[in-house]
């Protein structure tokens, strides 16, 4: 690897897949002429992930008090774009739930931390308005998926890796080391994946600012939920892998969204309590 | 041995000689560890927030709840309080974009954990605090040995907390 032009190139010929009944029915949802019995057809081919789809649909985490027992009925109650990112959200498990060695987490560690960004997300876009809820949910879940792509090469770097955290007088955010080390890093990689699985573009675009939504343009609120979500699930101390808590917080972010640091310590407490409760999707 | 790990805002008292009680995880939260070295029983609570609206109803939660009740069940388990060894970690922060946080929970709690403690005449043998990396925290019940894992660096060993704090192995 050498340039970031081709580097980017080639980690988006990296960019993991969904199996085809998967891509399919994400092609679907996306296409406007595709009819919502055509759609819930095709979804029910693959009974599992509607039984994760519905589960997820009707969990406490999700934030939509309506239960949903179907699948067409999922697609008339929350929409189609809603039922797109569920559908994601339930199969990108399959790369979540595996051990992410360049960040140090063990199988399942990521997949925790991002059901419980979720969780937070949620309750984030609860308290300062954001609607809808359920899209926070979703984005909170994925935020951090450029990871899977990013964990390999930073495993093949790990002894420079473990200098550039130790060694800098003043620790800088892990995504600017990423940058240093690969020339892009896990909150880019992750836009580009959910453009790559063709999630709405509001949703790429919180995942690629997570770390920086003061510099996400017009479209910064999804971006800022999602960063207080990150920030209070690291508070917490969930799945904390080599990067620990080692993000800079963007305090304008929050504070455009009206939050303050009393507001940060009542949504942990309310996350600490969600937590507890027992993880509907294991 | 085993480790019986303690999860979000809980805790667990164990004076079993083959066991370790660990807390995986502590960002901003504390790890609270009281050994007994008389009676060799330990305790460990995973503290989550300064103060909030659950005192009464989970104390373990709470910096300023925590320790009384946590006396109180170390009591109640046998141990002698008056020569308590008490060790405490966590704390950790996000890095901030101004020159003060609007998220301080890790400076809070660990502010919050050592008024409790001086409340309550006790004074750490060990405090590592801070930073922002997560610490996975684990102590021998038989020994009172303490072992600091935080991804990427060497362990930190505090040796038998009856000895005071001593780095390395």
């Amino acid at each position: 690897m050498t340039g970031s032009v081709d580097e980017m190139l080639d980690f988006g010929d990296k960019l993991p897949s969904f199996p085809t009944a998967v891509a399919e029915a994400i092609r679907m949802l996306s296409s406007e002429t595709s009819d919502t019995d055509g759609i819930a057809a095709v979804l029910q081919r693959d009974q599992a992930l509607v039984a994760q789809v519905l589960k997820m649909a009707n969990s406490a985490f999700y934030g939509v008090s309506r239960r949903v027992s179907t699948v067409k009925q999922a697609l008339l109650v929350l929409g189609r774009n809603a039922v797109r990112s569920l559908v994601v959200a339930v199969s990108a498990q399959e790369f979540l739930g595996r051990a992410q060695p360049g960040y140090l987490l063990a199988r399942g560690q990521l997949w925790e931390y991002s059901l419980a960004s979720g969780a937070a997300a949620s309750l984030v876009a609860q308290k300062v308005g954001y609607k809808p809820a359920d899209e926070a949910f979703v984005a909170g879940l994925l935020h951090d998926i450029g990871k899977v792509v990013l964990s390999e090469y930073l495993a093949e770097r790990s002894v420079e890796l473990a200098e550039l955290v130790g060694l800098a007088a003043e620790p800088v955010g892990f995504d600017t080391i990423e940058q240093e080390l690969l020339h892009i890093d896990h909150a880019a990689l992750g836009g580009m994946l959910c453009d790559h699985w063709q999630l709405p573009a509001r949703l790429s675009h919180a995942v690629r600012h997570h770390h920086n939504p003061s510099q996400a343009g017009d479209d910064w609120q999804l971006s800022a939920v999602v960063h207080a979500a990150n920030a209070l699930t690291m508070t917490v101390g969930i799945g904390l892998g080599v990067d620990g808590l080692q993000y800079v917080l963007d305090e304008n972010a929050l504070m455009r969204l009206g939050l303050g640091g009393d507001d940060m310590e009542i949504l942990a407490d309310e996350l600490i309590d969600q937590l507890s409760r027992p993880n509907p999707f294991g | 041995m085993k480790t019986t790990n303690v999860g979000l805002a809980e805790y667990k008292i164990s004076s079993k000689p083959d066991e370790a009680l660990g807390i995986l995880g502590l960002g901003s939260s504390i790890g609270l560890f009281f050994f007994d070295p008389r009676t060799q029983t330990s305790a460990a609570a995973h503290v989550m927030l300064p103060a909030g609206r659950d005192e009464e109803a989970h104390p373990t939660k709470y910096c300023s709840s925590v320790v009384p009740f946590l006396l109180e069940q170390m009591t109640a388990a046998g141990a002698q309080i008056d020569e308590l060894k008490v060790a405490v970690f966590g704390g950790a922060t996000m890095l901030s974009s101004g020159p003060t946080s609007l998220l301080e929970i890790g400076q809070r709690n660990t502010a919050a954990a050592a008024e409790a403690l001086t409340k309550a005449g006790l004074t750490p043998v060990v405090s590592d605090t801070g930073g922002s990396k997560g610490r996975n925290v684990t102590l021998e019940v038989a020994t009172g040995y303490v072992t600091v894992k935080v991804l990427a660096q060497p362990d930190r060993v505090y040796a038998d907390l009856t000895l005071g704090p001593e780095v390395g192995r």
